[in-house]
């Protein structure tokens, strides 16, 4: 039967907003570039890709779990206690290699304890993520109280600070290896269409056969790991780790994850969106700090930037839709 | 088998769907009295409902937009910006009841606002709240430059104070407490609450305006938040910008744990008193059996989030046996 | 009937949505004290006419007149100001609050401070149920209550303001036999005060049961108005189809084959079904009839694995199998149609492709990763076996027609080599040609050696495509019949219980 066919109706929708957003990034960098004169040279971008590693190693177990069920808003606090558990163990003497895999373990323990609050329990993932996040926080300020641990080995600095090749850092290279992960599972495996079944459809995911909550234990499971890695990272990084060093992450990643066209209500979005919502949202950090915006105000601005965001994508989807159903 | 003949509103009724929670608290009470007498002193009961008052006004207005199938975490950030203008106010050399006054609007604005984004921008509330929460916390942070802001006027702090064995802050805590119940059960607004929350589309097939009563719900919470705002600081003889964090959790477990439910409307503001009571008891328990400070975020986080698993697993029981007795 | 005042005339009604013309220039009249029927077939335009003369939506031209005065309604409240009463299919009841709230939430009665008045309020839903026959506690939730008794709240709710006409759209699809005497015993009771009822229905056997006129819509358009008594179901199905229609269901019937499928004693305390005792053979289409909440839904959850099974045994392909989970029945071959097909058998969001390769995941791609080439020539496959209508495979699934979303839900099973199918209502709500399509492949399917249990509520369906039939009353299998034991009467005399006590109702 032959349909007129609109052009946009044809497209991948997730390919028409993808292709906007990193026009969306371009624009800004090239603003940025006017407004500061650092903001182009070589050290400044390279920082930036690296600071955005971290947000988007988090950023990409967040994206998995709003894909299949809900977002964890636990990753700051899964980051900052297996930070914490990882720095007090390298600080014993441990080797930090071990350290390393304890923190990676627990991480991926702590997702899965998510997963079990959110299939055994029923209880709706924001709401127990959110909880589960002021008792971890807790617990690390229970830990560390108010003190700061620093100074850390090479070695144990390695994944943070290296270099790889040129000016390519270590945290780009596990971003890179994440992401690519992420977008194989994600799109090339059958676990990955488990998990956009479960989003898009619980019950119906589950009439087909799907073990969704295998899905959603292993999506939240992967959120603790990822969010245990980047915390590793984070902390070799900036040679330090206290009590509330994920406490302001949670805001931003979410930023990162929504603004990369993954939808709140689950079943569709994808890691290179989330790729290009980190870059924008470092940049932006990044630009505020060039521009010597008062930290005062950076909560509103990233707020106000989640808001927007989510507005243009519930925008852009009424549109799309408008134009899919002229069949 | 007509089986419509249990009354809606009994007090029988409420009794049983929130017996797990009613036990808890009296086990907790004979527990923390076990192990410091001075708990169950009057001095020390009164000090309680004190310590409630605040917490009962911002739980009633989470409970209204839970019930209507909503969410807002921004409720915190709402009662320490209001917190905040209202000293500002009565710092400024106005009124007292002018203060009172500017701390209920700005409530107002704040909830309208957030209504906004979701009633008329259909955004979804928990982001939506996340976003805006941090614009609120920025404000809060640019209007005190992230300082604490005492105040000195006697009539002001008078209203939070406790007058001899005359708990003014917990009279007035219950006082609104019993006019939002009241406002639920009895007016309008109230049943378009829970009819939005049960079945949006339906009641606007009905012919009810569910936008703009949906807008209003969030309005409403903002300004008797706002209200506990003023009342918060009067308490503290101070406003203080990071004093809010974490309101927003505590008036939502009170809710889950007062009976309500995520979803289709079930539940009542009645409930949340005693998810209020609960929570009070916990953290006024901890402080008198001296509980180090560094323990008590942890404590409470974990004993909040088993008391709403059981509160959860058991009402998700009890709707499995009433889908079952449909004839 | 000549000669009296029309209750409503609607002249050159035509409503359009984007892209698509769902009403053009359509007539429509009603007399006070009939029952007029409005049929069509779905997407016809019957519940689009009648949400503009309940003021849901606005049209584009024509005009409405009632009791001979042209109106211009403005919304829904309106609507209802001007005497017109609609129950929707799906009902519009707040379950957490009681009876009286939901019959008047769009207009509570007030105390002189603004508040509700409660008693004026439970007194005059009192006075209002009671005229239609029924008493119900007005202080009772609607979750507590039947979907019939619900479904009288509903009506109460539409009759509030002294209405005229009164709109029932597909009012007895969840009813039980028992309810729809009820039913129509109240709308009869209307008639006689002189309402006007207009009464959409999909379901031939009730038409002249309680009708007078019947109005066909097609595509749209109006097709014509007849009175029943001097009208056939062949005459009106070829005005709803715009061609002649065999009414047969195509069946090759054949020798069955092995048993794949055998219950014995089958009980479950989830779902109170008792002692099933079924089988099912290749080769042969097994219906399992019975009223709305007999059980049948239940029961092949149950064997599907979705809730557990207490007591008794199953067997598959001759082998004993334990309490399941839907992954593992699928493995090994078994189907279930839901249903509700948008909410449990499809992701809307999806794509056909994704929905239709869902199930089969593990068998098409046994190391996990998908291979694009393979997974596009499946589905191309499914699309064209099925006719489809798509654009292309990456449609989201929500932008297909009702029909054309069943032949997804089929492809999906369909991939999966399931030999056991199990239908539930595979052809409700689906337009006629879509539905003899269905049935081709259905027929097609155990011609080629597959089992299918199909639960159908529609008896001619039950009648014409069924090897054998099982009939459940009350979660109980009560009767075993054969194609040629099986009749109509045959079958609701298992259906239902043999005698019903007359309600009397004591009302004040």
């Amino acid at each position: 039967m032959m349909q007129k066919r609109s052009l946009v109706s044809m497209m991948d929708p997730n390919i028409v907003s993808g292709v906007g957003r990193v026009f969306a990034l371009l624009l800004i960098c090239i603003a940025m570039g006017f407004a500061s004169p650092v903001f182009f040279t070589a050290r400044n971008i390279s920082l930036i890709i690296t600071n955005a590693s971290i947000m988007a190693i988090l950023g990409v177990g967040l994206t998995i779990t709003v894909i299949t069920c809900g977002p964890d808003l636990s990753v700051g606090s899964i980051l900052t206690i297996t930070a914490v558990v990882a720095v007090i163990l390298v600080k014993a003497n441990v080797h930090f290699l071990i350290a390393f895999m304890i923190a990676l373990c627990m991480g991926t323990a702590l997702g899965f304890l998510n997963g079990i609050l959110v299939t055994k329990v029923g209880l709706p993932p924001f709401i127990s993520t959110y909880g589960l996040q002021w008792a971890l926080f807790g617990f690390a300020y229970v830990i560390l109280k108010g003190y700061v641990i620093y100074n850390f080995d090479a070695d144990f600095r390695f994944i943070g600070n290296g270099y790889l090749i040129g000016p390519i850092s270590m945290p780009i290279v596990v971003m890179v290896i994440v992401v690519f992960l992420g977008w194989f599972v994600l799109r090339k495996t059958t676990i990955g269409r488990m998990f956009y079944a479960t989003g898009a459809n619980r019950d119906a995911a589950r009439m087909s056969g799907i073990d969704t909550g295998k899905a959603i234990l292993l999506a939240f499971s992967i959120s603790g790991f990822l969010s245990a890695l980047a915390g590793i990272v984070l902390v070799a990084r900036i040679n330090a780790c206290q009590a509330d060093i994920g406490k302001n992450l949670l805001l931003p990643s979410l930023a990162t994850v929504y603004m990369g066209g993954t939808r709140a209500t689950g079943g569709q979005g994808g890691v290179f969106g989330t790729l290009v919502g980190a870059v924008i949202m470092t940049v932006v950090e990044n630009g505020m700090n060039l521009l010597g915006v008062p930290s005062v105000w950076r909560n509103a601005i990233i707020g106000t930037l989640i808001i927007l965001t989510v507005l243009a994508n519930i925008a852009v989807s009424k549109q799309l839709e408008k134009a899919g159903s002229k069949m | 088998m007509m089986k419509g003949k249990i009354e809606g509103l009994s007090p029988i009724r409420i009794l049983r769907s929130l017996q797990p929670v009613f036990w808890v608290t009296l086990f907790l009470m004979l527990v923390f009295n076990f192990f410091s007498s001075r708990f169950l002193s009057l001095h020390n009961i009164i000090n309680l409902f004190q310590q409630g008052a605040v917490l009962l006004i911002v739980a009633a207005a989470s409970t209204l937009v839970i019930l209507s199938e909503g969410l807002d975490l921004s409720l915190g950030s709402v009662l320490t910006l209001a917190g905040i203008t209202s000293v500002m106010t009565v710092n400024g050399g106005a009124p007292v009841s002018v203060a009172i006054g500017v701390g209920v609007l700005t409530g107002l604005l704040c909830g309208a606002l957030t209504g906004t984004l979701i009633a008329v921008f259909n955004m979804q509330p928990f982001i939506a709240t996340l976003g805006i929460q941090g614009v609120y916390y920025g404000i809060s942070l640019v209007l005190t430059d992230s300082v604490a802001i005492l105040t000195k006027n006697k009539t002001f702090i008078f209203f939070g104070s406790r007058i001899g064995y005359i708990p003014m802050a917990a009279i007035i805590g219950v006082g609104v407490f019993l006019l939002i119940l009241y406002v639920f059960h009895h007016t309008p607004f109230g049943r378009y609450v829970v009819a939005i929350g049960g079945n949006e589309s339906g009641t606007r097939l009905s012919g009810v305006n569910t936008t703009f009563w949906k807008w209003f719900v969030y309005t409403f919470a903002g300004g008797i938040t706002g209200f506990a705002g003023v009342l918060l600081a009067a308490r503290l003889e101070a406003a203080d910008p990071i004093v809010g964090v974490g309101w927003e959790f505590d008036a939502i477990a009170a809710t889950i744990l007062g009976g309500t439910s995520f979803q289709k409307g079930k539940g009542g503001v009645a409930g949340t008193a005693l998810g209020v009571l609960l929570i009070t008891v916990v953290r006024n328990g901890l402080n008198v059996i001296r509980t180090p400070s560094i323990l008590q975020p942890a404590l409470i986080g974990t004993i909040l989030i088993i008391a709403i698993v059981i509160q959860v697993g058991l009402s998700m029981r009890s709707i499995e046996k009433e889908g079952k007795n449909r004839p | 009937m000549d000669g009296m005042m029309k209750l409503l005339e609607m002249r050159g009604i035509t409503k359009v949505f984007p892209g698509v013309q769902a009403l053009d220039s359509v007539d429509f009249e009603l007399l006070p004290g009939e029952v007029h029927v409005l049929l069509g077939e779905n997407g016809a335009g019957k519940s689009t006419l009648m949400k503009v003369l309940a003021g849901a939506y606005k049209p584009e031209a024509g005009r409405i007149f009632i009791s001979g005065e042209e109106v211009k309604i403005q919304g829904p409240s309106h609507a209802q100001e001007l005497g017109i009463g609609i129950v929707y299919q799906e009902f519009n009841l707040v379950p957490y609050l009681n009876v009286a709230e939901n019959v008047f939430i769009d207009h509570f009665p007030s105390t002189r401070f603004g508040t509700i008045d409660h008693k004026e309020m439970h007194r005059a839903a009192n006075e209002l149920l009671c005229s239609l026959s029924m008493q119900v506690d007005t202080h009772a939730l609607i979750t507590e209550l039947s979907t019939a008794q619900q479904q009288m709240v509903e009506i109460a709710k539409a009759l509030k303001h002294r209405s005229k006409i009164l709109i029932l759209d597909e009012p007895t699809s969840s009813l039980t036999e028992r309810e729809i005497e009820q039913l129509f015993s109240t709308v009869r009771e209307l008639k006689r005060k002189g309402m006007g009822i207009i009464y959409i229905s999909h379901r031939m056997q009730e038409l002249w049961e309680i009708g007078d006129r019947v109005t066909v819509l097609r595509d749209g358009k109006y097709i014509g108005t007849r009175a029943l008594r001097e009208t056939t179901p062949d005459e009106l199905v070829t005005m709803m189809v715009g061609r002649e229609v065999s009414f047969l269901f195509k069946r090759d019937f054949q020798q069955p084959g092995e048993e794949v499928l055998r219950l014995e004693h089958l009980s479950s305390a989830v779902h109170r079904l008792q002692d099933i005792n079924l089988t099912l053979r290749r080769g042969e289409i097994v219906g399992l009839a019975g009223l709305v909440g007999s059980g049948r839904t239940e029961l092949a959850r149950t064997i599907f694995g979705l809730e557990p099974w207490s007591g008794g045994k199953m067997f598959l392909f001759g082998e004993e199998v334990r309490n399941s989970t839907p992954s593992r029945m699928v493995q090994k071959g078994v189907a279930l149609l839901p249903e509700d097909r948008k909410n449990q058998g499809l992701a809307l969001i999806l794509s056909v492709a994704e929905n239709i390769v869902m199930a089969s995941l593990e068998k098409l791609f046994p190391r996990k990763y998908i291979q694009s080439k393979k997974e596009k020539e499946v589905v191309a496959r499914y699309i064209k076996n099925l006719r489809i209508v798509t654009p292309h495979a990456n449609r989201q699934v929500q932008f297909l027609s009702g029909g054309n979303q069943q032949k997804v839900v089929l492809g999906k099973w369909l991939c999966t080599e399931a030999d056991i199918f199990i239908f539930d209502e595979p052809t409700r709500g689906i337009d006629v040609n879509a539905k003899a399509e269905i049935h081709e492949f259905m027929n097609e399917l155990v011609k080629k050696g597959s089992a299918i249990l199909m639960i159908s509520s529609e008896l001619p369906e039950v009648l014409g495509m069924s090897d054998r039939i099982y009939v459940m009353r009350e979660r109980k299998i009560v009767a075993e019949l054969t194609h040629s034991e099986a009749s109509q009467e045959a079958v609701i005399r298992y259906a239902t219980a043999a005698d019903h006590a007359t309600n009397t109702m004591g009302c004040v």
